[in-house]
């Protein structure tokens, strides 16, 4: 039996699983059952457990995988025992830490920057303007923390994830 | 009939009108920008020319360079579809000029019904009603004054050019009179470049009743069953539906007659869409005519089972419309959910990406108008739409049940869409009762941050899913470093990378 986590939305889950046949056992604190998970098409999975059946896809691209119920797709992440235990320690090292880098949600232009180097950001605060598909959209900064660099210009257009603000 | 035609536009209606012309025998010739080289409208379509860069005035508003390519391609007519140039008074006259077909009205009624304030006097002339309010323009605050006093406050001071809810201001009180006429006519003249400034009445939470119209060269003019669009966010219409739920035969009658007399009076010809206000003793009031096919044509379509494209090309090839007007009846129900690439957990922020996993519905009753395609990129340039997803039933219960069973089945990964939102509304109490109005959104739904639903049951499914997968994963990378333990050096030496895989 072998544990792996899964962290879907902030929830964290524990849970066992060994393959049986083609079949796989699955136990946690709340389930102990065999599932059938039957693989369609590259990335489409039919799941049959406890007699329910799901339609669902996998995508495993930059690592981070995204699965779709059809209910809503989650982007989740999903750790064996080794790399639990690296994130626990990563997770006691760090103190305090900087605010992670803004980046473009979407590929579009940049319409205005609100702060300058140096500014100590409230969360919440409006940090950059960036245009996409003719909407103006306001970046807001995550958390507390001071701007250490403003990596884009006014009128310069951006890819999805350019860094736009990073952080002391 | 046109033998060959071109389509000035791109996405779901670009496809939409070549699939008619398709089941005419008519040849489409497509016109793309770069970044839509590999769009559906132009695999479907039979010819196709590159307009120019990805923005929309230098490829698609680009009238002259739309009319060359037609002379060029030897295409008889130009259909605009919806946005960029379909209401553009001088594209189509310039269309006319270059001895081409405008599948549209003549430039000159676009040019009527385009300001608003002339179209209200034409209507008022006709007889039909309108929102109570200045005959022509206002001015000044004294103008504005006596207009309040005949009709009471809340008013609207609306621009004579206006759309899109630009040049557009709210007065509730007297003191607010004299910045909202100032305001009113200089945002107008910002944005259109015309400040002329007229006053109406503001109804409160009113529905939104639209009546298609179809006429022909030859004085046929023809009223279809009403769409309701009240469900709107920031004047943009998200679902609509046919018969709306409260018009009965009677009320269908008169102001489908209004429609009419609203056609007539303008020297409509070809599709257009009359559209009202509905307060909440059902008295409706004339608010515009849009002159083209309208996004939501698909319900109407659905109720009455005919193809308003097909008549559009008819129309301006000159044909005659052999439709009786006391057939034109609803049958059943039919409601359209427009899907766009916009994030309803972040305030609808837009959201493109590459449609990584796409399948649409289907089944009894559903139909789907969209423009992508499963590995499309949808661009950043222009409108967020991914589809239109249309149900037909019995009845409007029926019809509505249907479009949850689609949007149940409806799957997009790649960019976040307004599937979710949807399903929201199509479950909520007072949207199933048909007691909406043009506020439902920020009165109903109050705003309110908006939660996906999930079960728990679906996200242990997830997890096990995921689990599994990554196991099997983990136990390919483990039988690969068995396969090559200890000597693992020699095995690099002797294999090319790649070769160890067995």
């Amino acid at each position: 039996m072998m544990t792996y986590y899964v962290e879907i939305e902030g929830k964290e889950l524990a849970i066992n699983v060994a393959r049986e046949g083609d079949k796989y056992i699955i136990q946690n604190d709340e389930h102990d059952t065999s599932v059938d998970l039957f693989k369609v098409g590259d990335g489409f999975y039919s799941l049959i457990m406890e007699g329910k059946q799901y339609d669902l896809y996998i995508s495993n691209k930059d690592g981070s995988p995204l699965i779709d119920t059809g209910q809503r797709a989650f982007s989740a992440r999903v750790m064996n025992d080794r790399e639990k235990a690296i994130t626990k320690f990563a997770a006691e090292a760090a103190v305090g830490g900087a605010l992670p880098d803004l980046k473009a949600p979407m590929p579009g232009l940049v319409v205005k920057v609100l702060v300058e180097a140096g500014r100590e950001v409230k969360k919440g605060d409006g940090l950059v303007i960036v245009e996409a598909m003719k909407m103006e959209n306001e970046l807001k900064s995550a958390g507390e923390g001071t701007v250490k660099e403003i990596k884009v210009n006014a009128g310069q257009a951006v890819d999805k994830d350019a860094v736009l603000v990073t952080f002391e | 009939m046109f033998k060959k035609i071109l389509i000035a536009n791109r996405g779901e209606i670009a496809v939409r009108v070549i699939r008619a012309c398709r089941e005419m025998g008519i040849k489409t010739v497509a016109v793309y920008s770069e970044i839509d080289r590999g769009a559906l409208h132009v695999r479907l379509a039979d010819e196709a020319c590159l307009l120019g860069p990805p923005p929309s005035n230098e490829s698609y508003l680009s009238g002259e360079k739309i009319i060359d390519v037609a002379k060029k391609r030897g295409a008889e007519a130009i259909h605009p579809g919806y946005g960029f140039l379909s209401e553009n008074p001088k594209f189509a006259k310039d269309v006319a000029n270059a001895g081409l077909t405008f599948i549209g009205p003549p430039g000159e009624v676009i040019e009527l019904l385009g300001d608003k304030m002339a179209a209200r006097k034409t209507m008022i002339n006709s007889g039909v009603p309108v929102v109570p309010g200045s005959e022509g323009g206002i001015e000044n605050q004294t103008q504005a004054m006596k207009y309040i006093g005949e009709i009471g406050l809340p008013v609207l001071i609306k621009a004579a050019a206006g759309g899109g809810g630009k040049g557009m201001r709210i007065v509730n009180s007297e003191d607010e009179v004299a910045s909202a006429v100032r305001g009113a006519s200089s945002e107008a003249q910002s944005a259109f470049g015309d400040g002329r400034i007229y006053i109406e009445k503001y109804l409160a939470k009113p529905r939104h009743i639209e009546i298609q119209i179809l006429c022909d060269t030859h004085g046929n003019y023809y009223y279809f069953p009403e769409r309701e669009c009240s469900i709107q966010r920031r004047h943009q219409k998200v679902i609509e539906e046919s018969p709306s739920p409260i018009v009965d035969e009677t009320m269908r009658k008169k102001m489908g007659e209004a429609a009419v007399a609203a056609a007539k009076a303008s020297g409509y010809v070809n599709a257009g869409t009359v559209e009202f206000l509905v307060d909440k003793d059902k008295n409706f009031y004339f608010l515009e005519v849009n002159t083209r096919l309208q996004v939501e044509h698909p319900i109407t379509e659905m109720v009455t089972g005919l193809d308003l494209v097909k008549k559009q090309l008819i129309v301006a090839s000159g044909g005659k419309l052999d439709l009786v007007q006391e057939e034109i009846k609803p049958r059943g129900s039919s409601i359209e959910c427009r899907i766009y690439a916009e994030d309803p957990k972040s305030n609808f922020m837009p959201s493109v990406g590459k449609l990584e996993l796409y399948r649409e519905p289907g089944g009894p009753g559903v139909r789907v108008d969209s423009g992508v395609y499963e590995g499309f990129s949808i661009p950043i340039y222009y409108d967020p739409l991914i589809s239109k997803l249309i149900t037909w039933a019995e009845d409007r219960t029926s019809a509505i049940d249907r479009m949850l069973r689609a949007l149940n089945e409806y799957r997009i990964v790649g960019c976040e869409s307004t599937i979710s939102f949807h399903k929201m509304v199509l479950k909520e109490e007072h949207f199933r009762k048909g007691d909406i109005s043009t506020h439902y959104i920020q009165d109903v739904l109050g705003g309110a941050t908006y939660e996906e639903s999930s079960s728990p049951e679906d996200d242990f499914a997830a997890a096990v899913a995921l689990t599994v997968n990554r196991m099997e994963e983990d136990g390919k990378v483990r039988a690969q470093a068995v396969a090559g333990k200890q000597k693992v050096n020699k095995w690099k030496m002797a294999f090319p990378p790649g070769m160890n895989r067995l």
